[in-house]
């Protein structure tokens, strides 16, 4: 008799362990799958976010120098700026390419008036910009999200 | 009576984990899909930017040796250089997982033309492009 009740006991327990066991792997399932899904999608979103932001720069830049009379790499306080040429209305403008406080930004002014680049409009979030000048090449050097994009473009001398 | 409706319930679950397993295994497809779909999207964006570049220098009126100078690439041929990039697209010979090769050809009324392309290690174009300049009569 006893012997009967513990088997009955013993078979509830192993059936309990089992829906126990059944449950677990269920929601480590959901569980792993949420967690893989959400890391997936926040480098996916990281990655896009740095590549958009990158592309933006380069083909704003890119195109900013192509409709540009003049462009050249110069240096404003310490920091690497593109300045772009071009007359209008028959004044000569001068408009600064920069980045600053994780910026792009982009300032027009009076050609031949001192450079400053406090006031510029800020564009869109960048890291990092590197410009530097060689042979009539513009060094363009972005960066954003920890990653970095490169692109080369003709300058054009005044 | 009460063992059958325990069977009915532990089969009950067993279905419920099945059916989450699957559906497990499908989003994990998916997942790894979108992540393949968002490299390939950022290598194109990268590719892009590179190709733009080799192309200027071209316009630019460098040769195929200058623009192997220029972008620290190898020149295969005459008329051909190669340039690797890794998987941070920062330049790299052994380890080359993205490769640009820019192909120069005199055409005819003194036109050069550059074909730009770049591939992955397996093959795949991600992107291409033509640029064409006049170097003058005698190109």
């Amino acid at each position: 008799m006893q012997n009967d009740e513990q088997v009955e006991r013993q078979g509830h327990s192993i059936y309990e362990g089992f829906v126990l066991l059944l449950i677990g792997i269920m929601l480590l399932c959901a569980l792993s799958v949420t967690l893989l899904g959400a890391n997936i999608y926040s480098s996916s979103a990281k990655k896009a976010d740095s590549a958009y932001a990158l592309r933006t720069t380069l083909a704003y830049i890119s195109q900013r120098v192509r409709r540009a009379e003049t462009a050249e790499a110069v240096t404003v306080e310490g920091q690497a700026c593109i300045a772009l040429g071009a007359s209008e209305g028959g004044r000569e403008i001068e408009t600064l390419i920069y980045a600053r406080g994780g910026m792009l930004c982009e300032k027009t002014v009076v050609a031949g008036e001192k450079r400053t680049l406090t006031g510029g409009q800020a564009l869109i979030a960048l890291e990092g910009l590197n410009l530097t000048e060689e042979d009539g090449l513009i060094y363009v050097s972005a960066q954003s999200g920890g990653r970095s994009s490169e692109l080369i473009i003709r300058g054009k001398a005044a | 009576m009460r063992a059958s409706r325990a069977n009915a319930l532990i089969a009950e679950i067993a279905v419920m984990t099945a059916i989450i397993m699957v559906a497990a295994a499908a989003c994990c497809l998916m997942f790894a899909r979108a992540h393949t779909v968002s490299e390939r999207a950022d290598a194109l964006s990268f590719a892009a930017a590179k190709a733009e570049s080799a192309a200027e220098l071209f316009k630019s009126g460098a040769d195929a040796q200058e623009c192997a100078r220029l972008l620290g690439a190898s020149l295969s041929g005459e008329d051909e250089l190669t340039l690797g990039f890794d998987e941070g697209w920062k330049k790299s010979e052994d380890a080359a997982r993205y490769i640009l090769k820019m192909k120069f050809s005199a055409e005819a009324d003194g036109m050069r033309a550059a074909d730009i392309s770049i591939r992955d290690a397996e093959g795949e174009e991600i992107f291409a492009l033509r640029a064409e300049r006049y170097a003058g009569a005698a190109a």
